[in-house]
């Protein structure tokens, strides 16, 4: 079976300094796959990476078997990627429930001319793209929130309005940037809840996650990250006892202790 | 919301309707009358210039340029070309419409400052050519006798040329309110908040830029030609980088996120030099004034003064 989304040797250099270096890897359909590796590992770039946010230096990745290197976000959007932002980037003078709408952009079509002249289809559009994002805002549980203003609300609910709006998308793969950064203990068992729903509803997902409880008990498989290579890639619990694993994130054992 | 919308452009048409005979009632010169047409064109660039600022988030500093195209473009082609001016302001839209997409793709790239800059050099550039293009503009001393539009055989003018030029601005103002209360308008906001997730969200951004750079470069290029027959006679001065300024201080005064605002900016800083002529060069000062108070106590303009306004009143009505 071909997996889902597929990078090969990926390279991603800024100036002389290398991001991402030979990254090879898979995901497969329906599988939550971790990636996680100490701060300035190269996981954002990643993810930058495969929503076009970035072009890839050197390298190339398939999405359902077909290349997408080089095509732009919204492109890769309208194929069935979406993503959240670690620094949460919301469109903070628009409501909740418009936020979410926004997500419905790429399957929605009508444009500048049959608006302005509120052609026939136009209203009928707009209550079907409501709907839909209500429905999102529910899946994810924030709808009481719907009519405020996204700037306003609180900080975790920014958080999960990221992820309804990804899933307004119709994504078949949702890249997650630490989904629970920021969150209580509350709120990111929470939010564990929501990506195994997330997985349940046939959804594939992406997560970038320092929370080693939350990612041990929601990931499928874990892709470890250091200085922008692969350092392991396999179930979490031999990513546990890998000695690579260890020493990235516990340094070396020295020679006396 | 677009039934609140619909309340609204109905109720400020009665008004535009009946304007010119309650000023006449009041004693007002016909010269008032003159001066509400400057206001439906001044309208008509400061809505095209608040889609482009307010909504979708990018600046021009450069707008009287295609206000320029629309003018000249009615103006040569009625005096040189003996075309229909009809014909002349279709030709104006097309050409103000194609300036602006190939301003639009390379500078539309460019953010904040840079964006500005971009803009101010492409008004610069157009000014210039209507200034040293002397064989086909006049050159600075312009050009005259452009023949005013015709409408099933009468001109318009005086007064019919008040109800004309109003009912595009109308007409400009419904297709405005429309496509910021639809799909397109909501994803400019969505630009003007995030570009980086509106395009994660499936926004092709520099499309809805780019057109809305345009649509505001035809709204500009109407208005133009409205000038051009209402004046009959045009010379490079209102069409430079000045009045561009002014165009901003428009939108800024009357509040840049709202299309209703851009109408009211405009109609202020109409009149304002009419009520200023007693401080002669001086009242360039009382702009710089009026500009900074607005910006320092008003951010929302005119429109978010109304609004605070409103709710202020609704509130003590409730209070009673």
């Amino acid at each position: 079976m071909t997996p889902l989304l597929k990078a090969e040797s990926l390279f991603k250099n800024f100036d002389g300094i290398t991001a991402i270096s030979d990254l090879s890897f898979e995901v497969q359909d329906n599988a939550i796959k971790s990636l996680i590796g100490p701060n300035g590992a190269g996981k954002t770039t990643l993810i930058n990476l495969i929503s076009g946010i970035y072009e890839p230096s050197m390298g190339e990745i398939f999405f359902k078997g077909d290349p997408i290197t080089g095509l732009k976000p919204y492109q890769i959007c309208e194929l069935g990627v979406a993503r959240t932002f670690q620094t949460i980037e919301l469109f903070r003078n628009m409501t909740v429930l418009e936020n979410v709408m926004i997500g419905c952009h790429s399957k929605s079509s009508k444009g500048i001319v049959s608006s302005a002249l509120r052609l026939r289809g136009v209203k009928k559009e707009e209550a079907v793209i409501q709907d839909k994002a209500f429905e999102c805002l529910k899946f994810v549980g924030i709808e009481k929130y719907a009519n405020r203003q996204a700037g306003t609300i609180p900080f975790g609910i920014q958080r999960l309005l990221e992820i309804a709006r990804a899933l307004a998308s119709e994504p078949y793969l949702v890249l997650l940037d630490e989904p629970a950064a920021g969150l209580n203990e509350k709120e990111t068992r929470k939010a564990s809840e929501l990506i195994l729903k997330l997985k349940e509803s046939g959804k594939t997902v992406v997560l970038i996650e320092h929370d080693m409880k939350l990612v041990m008990s929601v990931s499928d498989e874990i892709l470890v990250m250091n200085y922008g290579r692969k350092i392991f890639d396999g179930s979490p619990q031999l990513a546990k006892e890998d000695p690579k694993v260890i020493e990235a994130y516990l340094g070396k054992r020295s020679g006396n202790a | 919301m677009a039934r609140m919308n619909k309340i609204h452009v109905i109720g400020f048409s009665l008004v535009i309707a009946l304007l010119p005979f309650i000023l006449q009632r009041w004693g007002a010169t016909a010269y008032y009358v003159d001066v509400l047409v400057f206001v439906a064109i001044h309208s008509i660039l400061a809505m095209g210039l608040a889609l482009l600022i307010g909504f979708a988030g990018q600046i021009s500093l450069g707008h009287a340029a295609f206000y320029g195209i629309g003018a000249y473009a009615s103006g040569l082609l009625t005096t040189r070309a003996s075309c229909s001016p009809w014909l002349a302001i279709v030709a104006g839209v097309i050409i103000a419409g194609l300036t602006a997409y190939v301003i639009g793709v390379p500078s539309l790239k460019l953010h904040g400052h840079y964006l500005a800059m971009a803009t101010l050099g492409a008004g610069v550039i157009v000014s210039v050519v209507f200034n040293e293009a002397v064989w086909l503009t006049g050159g600075p001393s312009g050009f005259g006798e452009i023949p005013p539009l015709t409408l099933l055989g009468i001109e318009v003018n005086n007064i019919s040329y008040y109800y004309f030029s109003w009912a595009v601005a109308i007409a400009v103002l419904i297709l405005s309110l429309n496509i910021v209360n639809s799909r397109v308008g909501r994803a400019l906001r969505a630009i003007r908040d995030s570009e980086l997730a509106a395009m994660s969200s499936g926004i092709n951004t520099s499309r809805f830029k780019l057109q809305i750079f345009v649509l505001s470069g035809i709204y500009g290029s109407i208005a133009g030609s409205l000038y051009a027959h209402f004046v009959t006679f045009i010379n490079p001065p209102p069409f430079d980088v000045f009045f561009s300024v002014k165009l901003l201080m428009m939108v800024c005064i009357g509040g840049m996120q709202s299309i209703w605002g851009a109408i009211a900016g405009a109609a202020l800083l109409t009149f304002l030099p009419e009520w200023l002529t007693f401080l002669q060069d001086f009242d360039i000062l009382a702009y710089g004034v009026l500009l900074l108070v607005i910006i320092v106590f008003f951010p929302d303009g005119l429109s978010g003064l109304i609004k605070t306004f409103i709710s202020a009143f609704r509130r003590t009505a409730i209070n009673i």
